[in-house]
C-alpha cells in the first residue's frame, strides 16, 4: 500500500506502461481467480498446482533454452526436431544397452545432451560464419534431424517394455513430493537465469541482441555467443524431449517436439512483454509458460471444449503483444 | 504462324502416340502398380503398405511407392502421375478417399482399378479394405458398459476430424444412448500433440472428478497415454481404458497389470495383402461383390493378448458379440 | 570548362526568367531556428549550386521547397505563382523533383521497372504490357541521352548511371526543376565528368538544377550561380563572373572562425603513444602520423575522403590493406575491435543510436559492457560481482558528469548529450589510452557540447592520446592541436597554429591548394 502510494506521488500513473510490464501477470492472476471460483474444490489445490507445473515442465525446459538463443538475437525452429531427437535417442540407446544402472542412464543422457549441443553449435557456426538466415538454417536443420531419427528408427517407436525403470523414474518419480520433471524445470530455469543475468557471457549475449554492431565495437564476438546460444537452445530442447520420453515411457520417432515448438515461441514472446518490455528473459518466459499451463488446465477442469483453449490462448498472446508494442510506441 | 502450329500439333500427337506405345509395350511385360500413402511414417500404415508391397512383388508385379509425408495434395498428384505413366492399378493405403475423388475419377476414366485400405467408401473406387469403424466403436463401448454395469462417469477422448474416428464415435454414442445411468465427459484432443494432450487432460480430469470409472479412447495412441496417466495417479484399480487399433504399445499394456483393459485390434497386415488380391482379381475382370470389404477384427484382452513378440492370431481369435464375419 | 557551356550559361542568365523563387523562408524547430528569412532564385536553364556547412540549413531549405516540411513563414513561387505543397507529391506535380544521395532506386528491379516505379503500369488484356513499358523507358532514357538497355538490372550499373537514371526519372515526370542532393558523393572523377556533361545538355534544353554539394571544385566547374547559406541565413550569392574560391569559402565559414574559443593550451608531450605508418584501406592511402601522449590530432575531410575510414582502420573495424601501427613501440595486429581494445584503443562511433547504444539497457549495463571482466567474482563461471560493478560504474558516471536519476535508469530515457557521455565513459574503465572520437558531439545540444569538449581536454590532460573527427569544421579549432586533412584517400596537408582555420581545412578538403588561396 505504502509503496504504491509513494510511486503515485513520484510520477503520474501510466496505465499503458503498467500494462506493458504487469499485463501478463495480471491476466495470470485473473485467470487463477476465475478458475478457483469456477472449481474451488479442484483448481486451487496444492495437488493441482503441482499438476500444472508438471504439465508445463517439458514446455518450460524447451522455452527457457529458446529464450537464451533469442537473447542473442537468433531464432531456432529446430527445437521441435531436437526434442524428438533427445527423447528418441535416449530411449533407443538405453533400450540397446539394456542396463538399468543409474550411472548408465546418466551417461546416456549426458551423451545425448552433448550430441544436441554439437548440432546446436553447427547451427550457430552456419548462421554466424556464413551469415545465413537463422530461420531458414534451423528449419533446414530440423528436416535433417527429423530425417535422421526416422531413418535410424525405421519409424518404429521404442516401447515402454524396452525402457528401463530408472529412465522412466526421471519423468514419473517424485523427490520429497515434488515431481521430478518440475525439479528439472526449476533447475534449468535457475541455472539459465543465473547465466543470463549474472555472468559476463549472459550480459554479452544481451549486448549482441540489443545492438550487434555496438557489441562488436565493444570487442564481443558474435560467433562465439551464437554458438553458445544455439547450443543451449538445442540442449534444452533435447532435455525437454528426454523428460517427455521418460514421462510417457516411450521413445517416439515423431510427433514429440512439434507440439512444443509453437508453444515455446508463444511463451517466449509473452515473456518479452512481461516485467522488462522488449527483452527476452527467463523469468518472463516462465510466466508465459505458466500462463499457457493455467489456461489449458483451468479450462479442462472447468470442462470447457478444446476449441476454447485455442481461442483463449491466442487472445492472450495478442493482448500481450499489443501491450508490448504500446510500450515501444510510448518510448518512441 | 499456321505452319508452326501444325508442326506443333503433329509432334504432340507423335509424342503421345509414342508414349502410349511405350507404356503398352511395358504393360505387356509386367503389371505396374502405384502405391500411394499420405503418411507412410505412421507405424500401422507402414505395416499394411509393406504387406501390400510384399504381396504384389510376390506376384511378380512392379511396385512404386509414394510417401506423401502428410501432404494430401502431393499424394493426389503422385497418383495422377502414376495413371499418366500408364500404370495398371492404384493402391491407396490409408489416405482419406473423400479427399481423393479427383484421382478416383481419373482412374475410372483410365479404366484401371483403384483399391484402398482403411480409407473410406467413396463412389467410383474398386474396393476399400478396412474395418467397420462404427461397429468397432460399438464393440469397444459395449464391452465398456458391460464392465461398469451400465452406471458411472465415462471419459470419451477422440479426434473426430478424421472420418474413421468419427464413425467410431457414432458407434460409441449409439451404445451410450441406451444407458441413462452413464455420465459422459467428451474430450476433443489437440492434434498434433495428441499423446501429451491425452496425458494432461486425463490427469486434470482425475483431479477434477473422483467418480471416473472408464475411458473410451478413439484410438490406441491417446489410449496408452491416458492409461499411463491413470497408472501414475495410482488409480489403476478404479479406472480402465478401452480403445481400438491394436498397436504394439497397447498390446504390451494390456498384457500387464495396468488399467488398459482391451482394444479392438485390426489385421492391418492382411488389409495390405487383401488389397493386392482384390487388385489382381479386378485386373482379370473379376470385380469384388461389394465395394467395402471389412476384415474381421479381434478383441484383445489380457486373456487373448498374444505373448510378447508374437503376432495376433486373427484366424482363430475368440468370438465375441461384435463378430462380423 | 568548355566554351559552349560558358556561352549557354551566359545566355541563360541574360534571357531566362526565374522558374523557382523562394522568399522570406523561415523554419522553426522546437528550440532552434533552422532557416531565417532565406531567399533563393533559380532561373530557367540554370545550374544553381547551394552551398553551406553541415547544419547551415541546406537540407531544411530543400525539404521546405519540396513539401516535406511545412515552413513557418515565407513562400515558394514556381513561374511567378505562389505554390504550397502539403506533400512531396504536390511538388512533383508542380514540376519539382528531388534526386537524393542514394537515388531512391530499387537495385533488384530493371531500369524500366525503376523508371515506372510508383506509377500504374500499362496493361493489355489485364496483364502488364511489357513492350509498352520498355518502349516508354527507352524514350525517357533517349531524352537524357543515356545508352543503357532498359532491361538491365539496376544493381549492375555504375554510380554515375544510377545518378542519371534518377535524373531521367525526374525529367520523365515533366520536372523542370531538379534538386540534386549531393549526387556525386559516390562517384569517381571520370564519372562526375560524364554526369556533368549530361546535366549541361539538359540545362541547354531548358531544365534547371539546384545542386547541393560539399565539393567546391565541382561546384566551380558546373555551376552558373551559387547561393551560400550559413547558420540558416543567406551568406552570399555569386554569379559566374564573381565566382572566386576565396570569397565563397569565406561566405561558407564566415568571420566567426576567428572568434570561437580556440584551443589555447596543449597537453601534448614529446612521448610517442601511437605510430601509424603507410596505413591503407579501401579508400585511404599511405596514411602516416604520430600521436603523442596528451595530444589531440584531428582528421578532416569530406565524406568518403578517408578521414573517417582511418578511424575505423585504427580500431580494426575494417581490415587494413597495408601499413603498420605501433602502440607504445609494440606493433599491434588490428584484426578486429577486440584486438584494438586489448591494445588500449577505444572508439566512439559516429552514429550513437545504431553503433554505440545498447537500447533497453540501463546506464550501468551500457557503461560496463566492454569492461565486465573487471567485475568478475571468479574466472571460471564469470559470475558478476554486482556490488563492485555498481561502485565502479557510479564512479565513472560521476566523473563523466552524466545527469541522471541513477545508474539503473534506462539509457533511452537520457538526452543525447548524456547518452554520449555514457558512451565515452564506457572506455574509461577498459584502460584505454588512445581514444578515436568520430563526431562525438553529433546531435547533442549546445550546453552538452561544451561539456564534452571539456571532457575531451580532461582526457588529454590525463595523458590519453586522441584522434578526433567531426562534421563541423569549427570543432577542429576548438578541440585539436593539429589537423590532418584528407582528399581522395590521402593526407594532403597538416594544419596547426595560425594556419589551422576553417577556410584552410575547407580549401584542402575540396582539393584546393593553400598557396593559391592565401596570396
Amino acid at each position: 500500500m505504502t509503496s504504491s502510494d509513494s510511486a503515485k506521488a513520484a510520477t503520474p500513473f501510466n496505465l499503458m506502461g503498467f500494462l506493458a510490464r504487469y499485463g501478463t501477470i495480471l491476466s495470470l492472476v485473473i485467470l487463477i481467480i476465475v478458475f478457483s471460483i469456477g472449481r474451488p474444490e479442484v483448481f486451487p489445490t496444492l495437488r493441482n498446482m503441482f499438476n500444472v507445473l508438471n504439465q508445463v515442465s517439458i514446455l518450460g525446459i524447451i522455452a527457457i533454452g529458446l529464450t537464451v538463443c533469442m537473447v542473442v538475437g537468433l531464432f531456432d525452429l529446430s527445437i521441435g526436431a531436437m526434442a524428438t531427437f533427445g527423447g528418441y535417442f535416449a530411449a533407443r540407446f538405453l533400450a540397446e544397452i539394456g542396463s538399468d544402472s543409474v550411472l548408465v542412464v546418466a551417461g546416456v543422457m549426458i551423451l545425448v545432451l552433448v550430441l544436441a549441443m554439437l548440432i546446436g553449435m553447427l547451427n550457430g557456426a552456419l548462421i554466424a560464419r556464413l551469415g545465413i538466415s537463422p530461420i531458414v538454417e534451423t528449419l533446414a536443420m530440423s528436416f535433417i534431424v527429423t530425417g535422421l531419427i526416422l531413418g535410424v528408427s525405421g519409424s518404429r517407436t521404442v516401447n515402454p517394455s524396452e525402457i528401463t525403470m530408472t529412465f522412466q523414474w526421471i519423468g514419473q518419480g517424485r523427490v520429497m513430493g515434488i515431481p521430478n520433471a518440475v525439479l528439472i524445470l526449476a533447475a534449468t530455469a535457475f541455472v539459465l537465469w543465473l547465466f543470463l543475468e549474472h555472468t559476463q557471457s549472459g550480459r554479452n549475449m544481451y549486448a549482441l541482441g540489443g545492438n550487434k554492431e555496438a557489441a562488436r565495437l565493444s570487442g564481443i564476438s558474435f560467433t562465439k555467443y551464437a554458438l553458445m546460444g544455439m547450443a543451449i537452445a538445442a540442449a534444452c530442447a533435447a532435455l525437454g524431449g528426454m523428460v517427455a520420453g521418460a514421462n510417457l515411457g516411450s521413445g517416439r520417432p515423431q510427433g514429440v517436439g512439434e507440439t512444443y515448438l509453437l508453444n515455446a515461441f508463444v511463451a517466449v514472446f509473452i515473456g518479452a512483454s512481461t516485467l522488462k518490455p522488449g527483452k527476452f528473459h527467463v523469468l518472463g518466459t516462465c510466466i508465459g509458460v505458466l500462463l499457457i499451463g493455467v489456461i489449458n488446465n483451468g479450462l479442462s477442469t472447468l470442462g470447457v471444449p478444446t476449441f476454447w483453449q485455442y481461442i483463449v490462448q491466442g487472445t492472450i498472446l495478442i493482448l500481450a503483444l499489443i501491450s508490448a508494442s504500446a510500450n515501444s510506441v510510448r518510448r518512441a | 504462324m499456321k505452319t508452326t502450329n501444325l508442326i506443333g500439333r503433329i509432334s504432340l500427337v507423335a509424342l503421345m502416340g509414342g508414349s502410349i506405345l511405350a507404356s503398352a509395350a511395358q504393360a505387356q511385360d509386367t503389371i505396374q502398380v502405384g502405391i500411394v500413402s499420405v503418411n507412410y511414417n505412421s507405424p500401422s500404415v507402414q505395416v499394411q503398405t509393406d504387406a501390400a508391397i510384399a504381396a504384389a512383388e510376390a506376384l511378380g508385379w512392379e511396385v512404386e511407392l509414394f510417401d506423401g509425408q502428410g501432404d494430401q495434395v502431393a499424394t493426389n498428384n503422385a497418383a495422377i502421375a502414376f495413371i499418366d505413366r500408364g500404370f495398371d492399378a492404384i493402391i491407396n493405403t490409408a489416405s482419406a478417399n473423400p479427399q481423393m475423388t479427383a484421382v478416383i475419377a481419373y482412374a475410372k476414366e483410365a479404366g484401371i482399378p483403384f483399391v484402398s485400405t482403411f480409407s473410406g467408401l467413396v463412389p467410383g473406387i474398386t474396393a476399400d479394405i478396412g474395418s467397420n469403424n462404427t461397429a468397432d466403436g460399438v464393440i469397444a463401448a459395449t464391452e465398456l458398459v458391460g464392465r461398469i454395469g451400465g452406471v458411472g462417469h465415462v471419459i470419451k477422448m477422440n479426434w473426430t476430424v478424421l472420418p474413421a474416428l468419427a464413425e467410431r464415435d457414432a458407434g460409441f454414442h449409439a451404445v451410450m444412448s441406451q444407458f441413462p445411468g452413464i455420465t459422459i465427459t467428451e474430450i476433443e484432443l489437440k492434434v498434433p500433440g495428441q499423446v501429451d494432450d491425452a496425458y494432461n487432460q486425463m490427469t486434470n480430469l482425475m483431479l477434477a472428478n473422483d467418480d471416473i470409472v472408464a475411458v473410451w479412447a478413439g484410438w490406441d495412441e491417446p489410449g496408452t497415454a491416458a492409461a499411463r496417466a491413470i497408472e501414475q495417479a495410482g488409480m489403476s484399480d478404479k479406472i480402465f481404458v478401452v480403445s481400438m487399433d491394436g498397436t504394439q504399445e497397447a498390446l504390451s499394456l494390456i498384457r500387464g497389470e495396468g488399467p488398459y483393459e482391451l482394444t479392438v485390434a485390426y489385421d492391418v497386415e492382411r488389409m495390405g495383402v487383401t488389397a493386392v488380391e482384390v487388385t489382381a482379381a479386378a485386373l482379370k475382370g473379376n470385380m469384388p461383390g461389394t465395394q467395402l470389404l471389412t476384415l474381421r477384427p479381434c478383441l484383445i484382452t489380457e486373456d487373448t493378448a498374444p505373448p510378447e513378440g508374437q503376432p495376433i492370431d486373427f484366424e482363430n481369435c475368440e468370438l465375441f458379440s461384435g463378430e462380423m464375419q | 570548362m568548355t566554351g559552349t557551356a560558358m556561352s549557354d550559361s551566359e545566355t541563360g542568365i541574360s534571357l531566362a526568367g526565374p522558374v523557382l523563387r523562394v522568399r522570406g523562408m523561415r523554419k522553426e524547430f522546437p528550440g532552434t531556428l533552422a532557416l531565417d528569412d532565406v531567399a533563393l532564385t533559380v532561373r530557367r536553364g540554370e545550374i544553381h549550386a547551394l552551398l553551406g556547412e553541415n547544419g547551415a540549413g541546406k537540407s531544411t531549405l530543400i525539404k521546405c521547397i519540396c513539401g516535406a516540411y511545412a515552413p513557418t513563414a515565407g513562400e515558394v513561387l514556381v513561374d511567378g505563382r505562389p505554390v504550397s505543397f502539403s506533400t512531396p507529391r504536390g511538388a512533383v506535380e508542380a514540376g519539382i523533383a528531388v534526386v537524393h544521395q542514394h537515388y531512391n532506386l530499387v537495385p533488384s528491379l530493371s531500369v524500366a521497372e525503376n523508371l515506372w516505379l510508383g506509377e500504374a503500369l500499362p496493361r493489355r488484356l489485364g496483364l502488364v504490357d511489357w513492350a509498352a513499358v520498355h518502349a516508354r523507358a527507352r524514350q525517357v532514357l533517349d531524352r537524357v541521352g543515356l545508352d543503357i538497355p532498359t532491361d538491365a538490372d539496376v544493381s549492375t550499373l555504375r554510380p554515375d548511371q544510377l545518378a542519371m537514371i534518377s535524373i531521367a526519372k525526374a525529367v520523365s515526370g515533366d520536372a523542370r526543376i531538379i534538386i540534386l542532393d549531393e549526387p556525386t558523393n559516390a562517384l569517381l572523377p571520370h564519372e562526375v565528368d560524364r554526369l556533368f556533361e549530361q546535366m549541361r545538355g539538359l540545362a541547354t534544353g531548358g531544365h534547371s538544377f539546384l545542386y547541393v554539394s560539399h565539393r567546391l571544385a565541382e561546384v566551380f566547374e558546373i555551376a552558373n550561380r551559387v547561393t551560400v547559406l550559413r547558420d540558416g541565413r543567406n551568406a552570399g550569392e555569386f554569379g559566374r563572373d564573381g565566382l572566386d574560391r576565396r570569397a565563397v569559402v569565406d561566405a561558407i565559414v564566415g568571420k566567426r572562425a576567428a572568434q570561437v574559443g580556440r584551443k589555447s593550451r596543449t597537453h601534448a608531450s614529446a612521448q610517442t603513444m601511437m605510430q601509424v605508418r603507410n596505413l591503407s584501406g579501401p579508400v585511404s592511402q599511405d596514411v602516416s602520423f604520430t600521436l603523442h601522449t596528451g595530444e589531440i590530432v584531428g582528421v578532416a575531410g569530406l565524406p568518403g575522403s578517408g578521414a573517417e575510414e582511418t578511424l575505423n582502420l585504427l580500431f580494426g573495424r575494417l581490415r587494413r590493406r597495408a601499413g603498420t601501427v605501433t602502440v607504445a613501440d609494440r606493433p599491434v595486429d588490428l584484426r578486429d575491435p577486440a584486438a584494438a581494445i586489448a591494445a588500449g584503443i577505444a572508439l566512439v562511433p559516429a552514429d550513437r543510436l545504431t553503433e554505440s547504444m545498447f537500447h533497453a539497457e540501463t546506464i550501468r549495463a551500457n557503461i560496463s559492457m566492454p569492461s565486465l571482466s573487471k567485475y568478475l567474482r571468479d574466472p571460471l563461471l564469470k559470475l558478476i560481482n554486482r556490488g563492485a560493478e555498481v561502485a565502479g560504474i557510479s564512479e565513472v558516471a560521476t566523473r563523466m558528469r552524466v545527469r541522471m536519476p541513477g545508474i539503473e535508469t534506462h539509457v533511452d530515457d537520457l538526452s543525447g548529450g548524456n547518452q554520449q557521455k555514457v558512451v565515452l565513459g564506457r572506455w574509461l574503465s577498459t584502460g584505454a589510452r588512445i581514444f578515436l572520437l568520430n563526431a562525438p558531439t553529433a546531435a547533442v545540444d549546445v550546453g552538452a557540447k561544451a561539456e564534452i569538449y571539456d571532457l575531451i581536454q580532461e582526457l588529454a590532460a590525463s595523458g590519453a592520446g586522441i584522434v578526433f573527427a567531426s562534421t563541423e569544421l569549427e570543432e577542429y579549432l576548438v578541440v585539436c592541436d593539429r589537423v590532418l586533412v584528407f582528399f581522395q584517400g590521402r593526407v594532403v596537408g597538416e594544419l596547426a597554429g595560425d594556419s589551422l582555420t576553417e577556410g584552410n581545412i575547407m580549401t584542402l578538403a575540396a582539393g584546393g591548394d593553400l598557396s593559391d588561396d592565401q596570396q
